[in-house]
C-alpha cells in the first residue's frame, strides 16, 4: 500500500477498537482488554450441564482459597493425568475424580463409566493392571517415590541465577511435564492401594467376621515404621547428638532464633550445624502448611525443628522405638491367628491380599513425604528461585508475587523479562484472591437431586473418594453415661488435661502428657503423638491418620465424635476409654 | 411326626434328596448309584436339624436373643450374636429318639467296617453349595464325639461368617438349617483332585491328576506344592509328569487332622504310582461318560485296603472350562477381587 492508504488503513482500525464512537478511549481500552479470568479449568455451565460437582472442603476449606500459582499446580493440572491413571488402573465402575476450580475453590466431580460394555472392558484390565500391585506392593510404590525424587533432585541442584532465560522458559516447561508425572502417579498409587485395601477388609468381614473396627484388624495394621516416624526419629538423634557434643547448655540458653548463630561459635556447634544441615536437606523440604507454596520451607525456617529437638533435650525418649518392636510381634500374632482361622483353601490367596494390604496403611501415611511434603516444597524452591531472577530484572516487585501468577503468566514474563511487567497482574489477582475468601461456592452442583448424586457417588466403590468420606457415626451408648462418644480407633484407657487444638499451627502448645482434642490430624500432627497420653477426634475412620499413629503409639484413640471440640475445653481433665468409645469430663 | 425317616444311608438316596439332605448327601447317592467307590456313611436329613432346634426350644430362644439385639449393623454385633447362639445350641441336648437314631446308624457304619470305635467325618450340607461356610470335622471317633460333632454342625449355621452372609445378602438371619453327611473316615495315604479336562485351556483329550500324601484337603486348598500328572484321555497314556518337592501335608492326628511336615524321604518321590495313577483316572473318566461333561472328582488312596481296591471317590461335578478354579493363589485372588469390584 501507499504511505497514504496505509495510515488510512490503519486509521480504521484504530477507530473501531480503540475509539468509543461516543469518544472515552481509555475506558473502552480498560473494559475490553484487561483479562481477569485467567483459569482454563474453572467451573462452566457446560460443566454443570454434563454431571455433578462437590466443592472439596478438605483442600480447600471455607476462607482458604489456594493462590493462583497452587490452582496452575491442581486446577489445571489434575484433570487429564488422573483420566490417564483410571486408564491405567481401570477400576470397572470408576473413572476417577476430575477437577474444577471456582475462585481458588476446588469443585470435584466423580466419572462413572458409559455402559455395561464398557464396564466388563474395564474389569478385563483390570484385573492385569492390580496384579503387580498385589504380586510386589513395595516395588510399585516405590518406583512413584524413586521418579518423583529423582525430579526433586534436579529442581534442586539447577544452577538458576546463572541460567539462560531461554532454559528458565524450558525448566517452567519442564515443570509442568512432572506435574503430569506426580498426578498421575498419585492417583494410580491411590486407587490401587484403595481397592486393595477395600477388597482387604471386606473378605475379612466375610470370612473372619472382623473389619477395620475390630480390634485384631488394627492389630493386623500395626507396628510398620514409615517415613514420617522416621522424620522424627532423626529429630531425637539430633537432640542426642546435642547432648553428646556438651551442646545442650547453649541451646537452652538461646532464643530459638539464635540457636544455630550461637552454636557456630564453637568447634562442636560447627559440626552440629553441618549435621543438621544435612537433615534439613534430607528432611526439611516440607512447607509449614504442606499444602501451599507460600509459606516457608523447614530449610527457610527451621523453627519447628529447633523446637522439637528442644522437646527430646527435655524429655530424652523416643517412645516408638520402645513400642514397636512389641506391635511388631503382636502384629505377627494377630497374622497367624488371622490365617489359623481360615480354611486351607483360601489361606494362600488371604495370604496375598494381607500383605499387599497392610502396605496400604503405610501408604497412606508415608506418600505425602514424596508427594506433598517434599513436592511442593521443592516446586516452591522453584518459584522463588524464578522470581528472584524476574524481580532482579525488574518485571516484578518481589519473588513472592510470583505465586499469584500461573505458567504462563510466567512464561510470557520470562520471554521478555526487561520489558514485561508483572506487578500489575500481581497485585490485581492477590486482591482478587484476598476477596475470594469471603466468598462460598455452593456445597453441591448438579441437575439430579443431592441424594441421587450421592448414590451414584457411593456405587463407583472409588476408595479415594469413598475412603475420604466420614468414618460411621457411632452408635449411641446411653448406659455409658459419657461425655462425649465416639468410634474406637485405638484401644486403652488415659486420663489427663485435654488441649483442644483447631490448627497444627498450635502443635507447640501441647505438654507432655496431655490428652489431645482436635477436629482431625494428618502426617505433619505425627510428632505431637510421642507426647499426648491419648487423642479424641472429631471426625474419623479407623484408616485416619490419627487412629494410625494412635495404634503404633500404643495409646487411645476416639474418632468421630463430632462434638469434641465444641464440649471439651482446654484445661479440663477428662478421661478417654478407647475400649468402649467414650470420652468423660472430669472436672 | 416321629415316625418320619430322620436317616438316609447313601445307597438309599440321589439327586432327588438334594433338598431335604444337602447338596453333599445327596450326591454321594448319586455317586453310589453310578457304581463307584463311595465310603459307606449316611446322612442326617435337615428335617432332623429343624426339629432338634425347635423341640429343644433353642429356636425360640434364638429368635428371642436376635429380637434383643435389634438391627445388627456391625461385624461386631454379629460376632457377639453368633457367639451366644452357637452356646445355646451347643448346650442343648439331642432329644433322646434322635440321639437313638444317629446313635444306632453310627453302630451299624461301625459294624460295616468291623470296627469298634470307627473314625467318621461330620460335614455340613445346605441345599446350595457353600464352600467353607460350615464346619466340617474329620477323624471324629465314638458315639459320644459323634453326636457332639454332630450338634456343632448345626450350630456351626450360626458362625459369624454364615450370619453375616445371610444379613448381606438379605436371607432371614435363622433361614439355614444343615443336613449332616456321616460317613467313614479315610485316613488317605495319598489323596488329590483330578479333572477330565484341562483346567485352565479346556483342552478334553487330556485327563490332570494332583497328588499329595495325606488327605484331600491338602490338595483342595492349593496352598500346598503337590506332584501334577497329565494322561491322554484316549488311552489312559502317560504324558506329563511333574513331581513336586513337598513339603506339607494333611494328616488325621488322634481325634481331628492337623497339618505336619512331609518326612523328608517322601518329598521328592512321587505320591501315586502309575497303576494307581490309572485307576484314579479312569474312575473319572467313567463318571465323565455317565454324566456328559467333564468332571472335577476328588479322590483318596485308603492304606488299609489292598492294592486294586484302595480308591475312594469323594465327590464329583462339572468342570467349569475357562473359570475352573485355578489353583495358583494370586490367580484366585485376582478372580474373587474382580468380582467384587463388578458388584454394585
Amino acid at each position: 500500500m501507499t504511505g497514504r492508504l496505509n495510515r488510512v488503513f490503519h486509521c480504521e482500525i484504530a477507530k473501531n477498537f480503540i475509539f468509543d464512537r461516543k469518544g472515552d478511549k481509555m475506558e473502552k481500552m480498560k473494559n475490553s482488554l484487561v483479562p481477569e479470568v485467567h483459569n482454563p479449568y474453572q467451573l462452566t455451565q457446560d460443566d454443570l450441564d454434563s454431571t455433578y460437582w462437590v466443592w472439596d472442603r478438605l483442600h480447600t476449606p471455607p476462607g482458604s482459597p489456594w493462590v493462583p500459582m497452587f490452582e496452575w499446580w491442581w486446577g489445571y493440572g489434575a484433570t487429564g493425568p488422573i483420566a490417564q491413571a483410571y486408564e491405567d488402573m481401570p477400576l470397572p465402575l470408576s473413572r476417577g475424580p476430575r477437577a474444577r476450580t471456582l475462585r481458588g475453590y476446588h469443585i470435584v466431580a466423580l466419572y462413572e463409566p458409559h455402559s455395561d460394555e464398557e464396564v466388563k472392558e474395564r474389569a478385563g484390565r483390570y484385573r492385569e493392571a492390580i496384579r503387580p500391585w498385589l504380586e510386589d506392593t513395595d516395588k510399585m510404590i516405590n518406583r512413584a517415590y524413586s521418579e518423583l525424587m529423582e525430579v526433586y533432585e534436579k529442581i534442586k541442584k539447577r544452577d538458576y541465577q546463572n541460567a539462560t532465560w531461554s532454559q528458565l522458559i524450558d525448566w517452567v516447561e519442564e515443570l509442568g511435564q512432572f506435574r503430569r508425572r506426580w498426578f498421575y502417579w498419585h492417583f494410580v498409587s491411590f486407587a490401587a492401594t484403595g481397592v486393595i485395601f477395600q477388597d482387604w477388609e471386606a473378605l475379612s468381614s466375610e470370612l473372619l467376621g472382623i473389619d477395620s473396627y475390630h480390634p485384631q484388624f488394627q492389630k493386623l495394621m500395626t507396628g510398620f515404621d514409615n517415613r514420617s516416624f522416621e522424620t522424627d526419629r532423626r529429630q531425637f538423634k539430633l537432640a542426642q547428638r546435642i547432648i553428646e557434643l556438651g551442646l545442650k547448655d547453649i541451646v537452652a540458653r538461646s532464643k530459638v532464633e539464635e540457636i544455630l548463630p550461637n552454636l557456630e561459635k564453637s568447634d562442636n556447634g560447627k559440626k552440629f550445624a553441618k549435621e543438621f544441615r544435612e537433615f534439613l536437606d534430607e528432611f526439611g523440604w516440607r512447607n509449614a502448611v504442606v499444602f501451599s507454596f507460600d509459606t516457608p520451607s523447614w530449610r527457610e525456617d527451621p523453627t519447628p525443628v529447633l523446637m522439637r529437638i528442644r522437646q527430646f533435650l527435655a524429655n530424652p525418649v523416643f517412645e516408638l522405638d520402645n513400642i514397636i518392636a512389641k506391635q511388631t510381634r503382636d502384629r505377627k500374632e494377630a497374622e497367624e491367628q488371622v490365617l489359623n482361622k481360615l480354611p486351607s483353601d483360601q489361606r494362600a490367596w488371604y495370604r496375598i491380599l494381607m500383605k499387599a494390604g497392610q502396605k496400604t496403611g503405610v501408604w497412606s501415611e508415608e506418600h505425602s513425604f514424596y508427594f506433598e511434603m517434599y513436592g511442593f516444597s521443592a516446586i516452591r524452591y522453584f518459584w522463588l528461585q524464578i522470581g528472584k531472577r524476574l524481580t532482579q530484572a525488574g518485571a516484578l516487585e518481589k519473588p513472592d508475587d510470583i505465586f499469584f501468577l500461573v505458567g504462563d503468566d510466567v512464561i510470557k514474563l520470562l520471554s521478555d523479562p526487561y520489558v514485561m511487567k508483572g506487578t500489575g497482574i500481581a497485585k490485581r489477582r492477590k486482591e482478587q484472591w484476598e476477596e475470594a475468601k469471603n466468598f462460598r461456592p455452593e456445597p453441591y452442583y448438579g441437575n439430579i437431586p443431592f441424594e441421587e448424586a450421592m448414590q451414584r457417588f457411593m456405587a463407583t466403590k472409588d476408595p479415594p473418594m469413598v475412603m475420604a468420606t466420614q468414618g460411621r457415626p457411632p452408635t449411641p451408648r446411653p448406659e455409658l453415661k459419657a461425655d462425649v462418644i465416639g468410634i474406637i480407633g485405638s484401644p486403652g484407657v488415659a486420663e489427663g488435661r485435654a488441649r483442644v487444638l483447631f490448627s497444627v499451627d498450635q502443635l507447640g502448645e501441647v505438654q507432655p502428657g496431655e490428652i489431645l482434642v482436635a477436629l482431625a490430624t494428618d502426617s505433619a500432627w505425627t510428632p505431637v503423638f510421642s507426647l499426648i497420653k491419648a487423642a479424641v477426634l472429631d471426625t474419623g475412620a479407623p484408616m485416619c491418620h490419627a487412629a494410625i499413629v494412635a495404634r503404633e503409639y500404643a495409646i487411645p484413640a476416639i474418632l468421630n465424635t463430632m462434638t469434641g471440640t465444641s464440649k471439651i475445653k482446654t484445661g479440663q481433665r477428662i478421661r478417654v476409654d478407647g475400649d468402649v468409645g467414650a470420652v468423660y469430663i472430669i472436672d | 411326626m416321629k415316625k418320619d425317616k430322620l436317616i438316609f444311608w447313601f445307597e438309599e438316596i440321589g439327586q432327588e434328596y438334594n433338598d431335604s439332605l444337602g447338596k453333599k448327601g445327596a450326591n454321594l447317592g448319586e455317586m453310589v448309584k453310578l457304581g463307584v467307590p463311595v465310603a459307606p456313611g449316611f446322612v442326617i436329613s435337615r428335617e432332623t436339624c429343624r426339629r432338634f432346634m425347635a423341640e429343644t426350644g433353642a429356636s425360640d430362644q434364638i429368635s428371642q436373643l436376635i429380637a434383643g439385639f435389634g438391627k445388627i449393623t456391625e461385624i461386631g454385633q454379629c460376632e457377639k450374636a453368633s457367639h451366644e447362639i452357637r452356646s445355646i445350641i451347643e448346650e442343648k441336648e439331642i432329644p433322646l429318639y434322635i440321639r437313638k437314631e444317629i446313635s444306632s446308624s453310627y453302630s451299624k457304619l461301625c459294624k460295616r467296617a468291623g470296627k469298634a470305635d470307627l473314625s467318621v467325618s461330620t460335614r455340613s450340607g445346605a441345599p446350595a453349595s457353600r464352600p467353607g461356610m460350615f464346619d466340617t470335622y474329620l477323624n471324629v471317633r465314638g458315639k459320644k464325639q459323634v453326636l457332639r460333632r454332630v450338634k456343632e454342625v448345626w450350630s456351626s449355621a450360626f458362625s459369624t461368617r454364615a450370619m453375616w452372609y445371610r444379613l448381606t445378602h438379605d436371607i432371614p438371619i435363622d433361614s439355614d438349617i444343615l443336613g449332616v453327611t456321616v460317613q467313614t473316615f479315610v485316613n488317605a495315604r495319598t489323596a488329590g483332585i483330578v479333572f477330565t479336562a484341562e483346567p485352565v485351556t479346556g483342552d478334553t483329550s487330556v485327563i490332570v491328576v494332583e497328588a499329595n500324601w495325606g488327605l484331600g484337603e491338602g490338595v483342595v486348598s492349593g496352598t500346598m506344592r503337590v506332584d501334577r500328572f497329565v494322561l491322554e484321555k484316549e488311552s489312559l497314556r502317560i504324558q506329563e509328569t511333574a513331581i513336586a518337592d513337598k513339603g506339607t501335608h494333611f494328616i488325621a492326628f488322634e481325634q481331628g487332622v492337623e497339618t505336619k511336615d512331609v518326612p523328608f524321604e517322601k518329598r521328592n518321590v512321587p505320591c501315586i504310582s502309575e497303576k494307581e495313577l490309572r485307576e484314579v483316572a479312569g474312575f473319572a473318566k467313567f463318571l465323565e461318560q455317565r454324566l456328559g461333561c467333564p468332571q472335577d472328582v476328588e479322590w483318596a488312596i485308603d492304606p488299609d485296603l489292598p492294592a486294586g481296591g484302595n480308591i475312594y471317590l469323594f465327590q464329583t461335578r462339572p468342570v467349569r472350562l475357562g473359570t475352573q478354579k485355578p489353583q495358583n493363589p494370586m490367580d484366585r485372588l485376582l478372580n474373587i477381587m474382580v468380582k467384587r469390584r463388578l458388584q454394585r
